[in-house]
This record gives structure tokens, sequence and C-alpha cells, in this order.
């Protein structure tokens, strides 16, 4: 028994990397769904969950107190970013340059800085009417800064783990738990997909909608998952954007394999890029407009068509071998 | 607000795959003197479908990167202590979490870290067969400060418009090749989806923003966001709803919201599969299809209307 993180990230947007994220969180026993495309979350429209808790995220800025500054300027220097200017009768701080490193706080001879909380962004937490647990990060309109929220969201997964309400400080480290890892049972010899389902099941899944892009949001989604999905789509801007998320992937070292959706049999290409890189296809999907209407209504497709719903359930066992083999290199 | 006369439309969604890139390229083809941009930094497709008659590369600087020395590291674990980005475990440092603000470099004792420029990706200047400029840029993969990178390649794009302009050059005039529309000059921005960091940036000094939005619960509630994002920025806008009759009752809600906000409503595009036939074929879809070629030059006179009034 053990708990699982499985990422389902694109590059390119709108290949349906939400739609897949909560049909494997609707199907996976004991689930967790957990949106991490902070700038535009949109499971909350498919899966509908009860939100009980919200919380509010910040950031720390320096706040500089004008009678202890004696505007010598070692502030401005240690900022990297440019976020502090030195008008020669003051220092002053543009907000959005700040990335919140702390080091003119520490660095101020007079200690006339201190750190103020601003708040970016907010987690909502709740119940699907199936019992799904559901995490979003909600990034506040205006705010640049996704990937600390994100950060914020994750260590949501470790405070659940830790059996907690998700109380983090600053410094924390994101990390998982790594003790889990090591209550793993390793299965020698695999005979066939239902073996698998039985011997193998997870205590808990964790399943992380990452936002589209190769960027440091993208990263911060990803880190630290067992596998991640790759969600590609039949044209060329699919997979081009498919061929930079794995260059991303393969720097991290995390698994993976590709679902292509709205596959089109035209398009060759992109099944020869995967065998030529032996890079494993997990699932097509075909282009039916039914799927997108029932999507457009914030209806999870598998919901009308049991027999998406049994792709995905197969998809659900092909993962699970997959997850293994990686245990057992 | 505009350099050199040229207006700066920039292609928005808040959702990914709406139809932005398509669209983008499209209306720029009815248009002769213009720039195009490719704002989606990190994962940019136009180049794609634009097919460039040459391209001229530039190194984008994304910032400092630190590095511990492990010889003269002495393992006290300031550093550790004091960043706050994760970025450093066991006397290494994670170059993907780095955020570069050097606080480990200058906290250390034993001056055992250095702290250096690193290359955060490339912009690329190109041509196109028309002989208009067109700009793109691949950000490394996992880099953050994709918003200075826009921010960069939309500079050197308004930096070609006065060089340009300088030179006095030989521009064609737009009457003499596209009969079908009025002269003007734009900058075409095709912008990232998501509401953050290189959206911002690419929004930036626009005249006018175009969102293309689609009618589904995702394609609403991602479009309402970004039109309070503009809003706060007040930059004017109008709206396209794509793949339009996919579900009629969400695209009334889209043209609510359009007249609630005092948005106009600049075309609708039904469904059509010929749009990924010409992805596919690595096309520009007013190359594949007469009658959507016809409703898009409506959509776009309809748009510079607006941007110019």
């Amino acid at each position: 028994m053990k708990e699982v993180i499985l990422s389902i990230a694109s590059g390119k947007g709108g290949t349906g990397k939400t739609t897949i994220a909560a049909s494997l969180a609707s199907i996976i026993p004991n689930s967790a769904y957990i949106d991490c495309d902070v700038e535009e979350p949109n499971g909350h429209l498919l899966l509908k969950p009860k939100i009980n808790t919200e919380e509010f995220v910040s950031k720390l800025l320096p706040k500089i107190d004008p009678y202890k500054c004696t505007v010598c300027g070692k502030c401005v220097e240690v900022c990297e970013f440019n976020a502090l200017i030195n008008l020669k009768f003051e220092i002053t701080l543009i907000d959005e340059m700040c990335h919140g490193c702390g080091a003119c706080t520490y660095f101020c001879p007079g200690k006339a800085i201190t750190e103020i909380e601003k708040p970016i962004g907010v987690i909502r937490k709740g119940l699907t009417e199936h019992g799904i647990l559901f995490i979003d990060g909600l990034l506040n309109i205006g705010e640049v800064a996704a990937a600390p929220l994100i950060k914020a969201v994750k260590r949501k997964i470790a405070g659940s783990k830790n059996g907690q309400a998700g109380y983090f400080s600053k410094g924390e480290i994101s990390n998982r738990d790594k003790t889990s890892k090591q209550n793993e049972i390793s299965i020698s010899s695999i005979k066939s997909t239902d073996d698998i389902s039985q011997q193998y099941l997870f205590e808990k899944t964790y399943v992380i909608d990452s936002p589209p892009g190769t960027s440091c949001s993208m990263v911060e989604a990803v880190s630290d998952s067992d596998y991640c999905i790759l969600v590609t789509e039949s044209t060329p801007f699919g997979l081009n954007d498919l061929k930079l998320a794995m260059e991303v992937l393969k720097t991290i070292d995390i698994p993976f394999g590709v679902v292509i959706n709205k596959y089109d049999a035209s398009y060759i290409e992109m099944e020869k890029y995967l065998e030529e890189t032996k890079t494993d296809l997990l699932m097509k999907i075909p282009f039916d407009r039914k799927y997108a209407v029932a999507y457009s209504k914030g209806i999870l497709p598998i919901v009308l068509y049991p027999e998406l719903k049994n792709e995905f359930l197969g998809l659900f066992d092909t993962i699970k071998e997959k997850l293994m083999m990686v245990e057992n290199v | 607000m505009s350099d050199n006369g040229y207006k700066q439309i920039v292609i928005l969604s808040g959702k990914g795959g709406t139809g932005k890139t398509t669209i983008s390229a499209a209306f720029a083809s009815f248009e002769n003197d213009k720039v195009i941009v490719d704002c989606d930094v990190d994962a940019a497709n136009m180049h794609l479908m634009l097919k460039p008659k040459s391209e001229k590369s530039h190194e984008f600087s994304g910032g400092k990167k630190a590095a511990i020395n492990n010889e003269i590291c002495i393992q006290c674990g300031l550093c550790e202590t004091v960043c706050r980005f994760d970025a450093i475990n066991d006397f290494k440092i994670n170059h993907l979490k780095c955020e570069g603000c050097g606080f480990c470099f200058r906290v250390c004792p034993e001056s055992a870290i250095s702290f250096t420029p690193s290359i955060g990706g490339n912009y690329f200047e190109c041509e196109l067969e028309d002989d208009s400029k067109f700009f793109y840029a691949k950000l490394f993969p996992g880099q953050g400060n994709s918003g200075k990178l826009v921010s960069e390649i939309k500079k050197s794009a308004i930096n070609s418009i006065k060089e340009n302009s300088l030179q006095s050059s030989n521009k064609k005039i737009a009457s003499i090749n596209n009969p079908d529309v009025n002269g003007g000059k734009f900058i075409i921005v095709d912008g990232p989806p998501g509401i953050g960091c290189p959206v911002n940036a690419s929004i930036s000094k626009a005249d006018f923003a175009i969102l293309v939005t689609e009618p589904t619960l995702s394609g609403v509630h991602d479009l309402k966001r970004l039109v309070e994002l503009l809003n706060t920025f007040k930059i004017r806008m109008g709206i396209i709803i794509n793949k339009s009759d996919l579900n009629e009752s969400v695209a009334e809600q889209i043209k609510d919201h359009a007249t609630e906000k005092n948005i106009p409503l600049l075309g609708e595009i039904p469904f059509n599969t010929e749009f990924v036939k010409a992805l596919i074929e690595g096309k520009n879809i007013v190359e594949v299809d007469e009658s959507v070629k016809k409703d898009l030059l409506k959509i776009w006179e309809k748009t510079k209307s607006y941007i110019i009034n």
C-alpha cells in the first residue's frame, strides 16, 4: 500500500488535461484531485465539489520603517529583481517586482525592514458528491506569481498525508514525506493487469492537474510526482509542445507516458515520433463532438459514455503497471 | 500608446486551446503593414504555421543562477536556511528551483557560492514570405522569467519598426496587395494562456485586446477572470466566440456577460473541422477554406472599427 502522486500535464493548452485528470480522479478509488492550474482552474466545474474550507495564501513583502532607515542603499544593492528603488531621501518598493526572497530584510544594517504578508490567492478544499478530496488554488487577478501559490497548494498534499490540517509555515520543505516510499510492497512477477489491480492497491492517489506550458509553474506542479501523463492532440502544435514538455520531464527525471486526445489518424507524425523516441502511448481518445458538448456543459464525458469510462479504467491499469516498473528498477 | 502609428493588438483567451494562434495568423494575413509577435514563449506554435523564410537567433539572459563550489564549502548550511525556494539540498543547488535572488551567494561566509548570468532561452527575429517581420521565442524548459522574455521580444518587435521606418524601406502598400482591406499598421501579439506573469507582460502597452473564447463552462469562467484583469489595466477589448455552436446556452451566457461588461462581440465562428485540417497541413485557415476566410475577414474589419475608434 502506498500513496501515489500522478500529474497530468501538457505543453499546449486546451488539450484536455482537466477532463483527463478529473476522469481519473473519478474512477480511481480513494483519490484526490488537486488543481494546480491556479491562473485558470477549471476542475471544479467538472467535479462540482462542496467547498468547505478556503484559506488565503500570502507572499512576504518587505516593509521599511522610515524612522529606522538611513537610506544607506544596502537593500537596493542586494535586491536582484530591482524591486527596491533608492529615491535618495527614502527607499521605495515595487510590489510586483518582489520575489519575497528576504535578502533585504536580512542584510539591512539598521534592522529597519520587517516583512508583511500580501495575499496572492486562495486555496479551496472540499469533497465531491462521490467522496473525492478536492483541492484547488485560485490566483488573485493581477497577481503575477503563480508558482508560489502552486507550491502552497502542493503543501496541502504533504499536509493531508501527515494528517495535519494543512498547516505550513515559510521555509517548510514542500517535499513529500519521504518515509512513505519505504513502505511499499515489491511485487516481482506481474502476470496480468488483473493481478495488478488486486495486489497493488494504492492507499491514496493524488491526481495533479498542471497548468499548460513548460515554464516554472508547470515544473512546480509536476515535480515530486511518481508519474506524469502528458496530454497532447493530433496536430503539429500538439506535437511541438509535447516535445517541449517531454524535455522538462526528462530534465527533472519524472517517468511519463502520453495520451493523444482528439485523436486523428491522418496525423501520423505524432505516433511516428512516439515510436522513434520509445515513448509510451497510454491511450488514444478519438475526436468526437459529443465529448466536447458534454464538457461544454460541465459534464465529464465518462459519465455519459460507458465506452469511454472503460478506456479510462484501462488507462488506470496501464499506469499502475508503469508505476510498478518504475519501482522495480 | 502606439509606436510609429502601429496599433498593438493582443489576442488572449484565458483558457488554452480556444484558437488564439489560428485566429491571430488569419488576421495577420489580412494586413500587409504588420509585425507579428508570438508571446507564448514556453509553448510557441505560430512559427509552425507561418514558416518564416529566414530567422536570426538571439540569446535571452534569464537572470543569474547560483552554484556551490564543494571544495570551498564548509557545509555550514546557512545557505539552505536562508533560501526560501527550497532550491538548496545537501549543499547542492537545484537550478530549476533557484529563483536567482543571490541570497545564498551573499550570505555564504566562505564565498563558496558563485552567482553568474545564465541563458534562459532564445528568441528569433524572422522574416516572412511577404517580407513582414515575425518574432517568437523558446524559453528553456522549466525556466522562470517568462514575463521578462515576453517583454524582451515585444521590445525587439517595436525596435524593428523604428529601424524600418528610419530606413523608410520599400514597404508594400496595403491597398495594392490586398484590396479587400483598408490599410493600417498593426503589431499583432499572439498571447499566452492564463492570467499570470507572461500575460501581464503581453498586455502592457496594448491598444486593444481580442478575447477568443469558446462556449464551455471553462471557457466562460476563464474569460471572466481575463476581463477583470484587462479592466484593471484599462485596456479596451472585444470578444470572439469560437466553436460558437457547441453549446448555445453557454454562448448566450458569454454574450450576456459581454453586454453586462460593455464589451463588443466581434463575431462568432461555428465549430468546423476545417480548422484542425488546416493545422495538420500546417496551413493558415484562410488558405484552406474560402467561406471561413470571408467570415474572419468580416470579424477583422469589425475589430478594426473598434480599434480605431
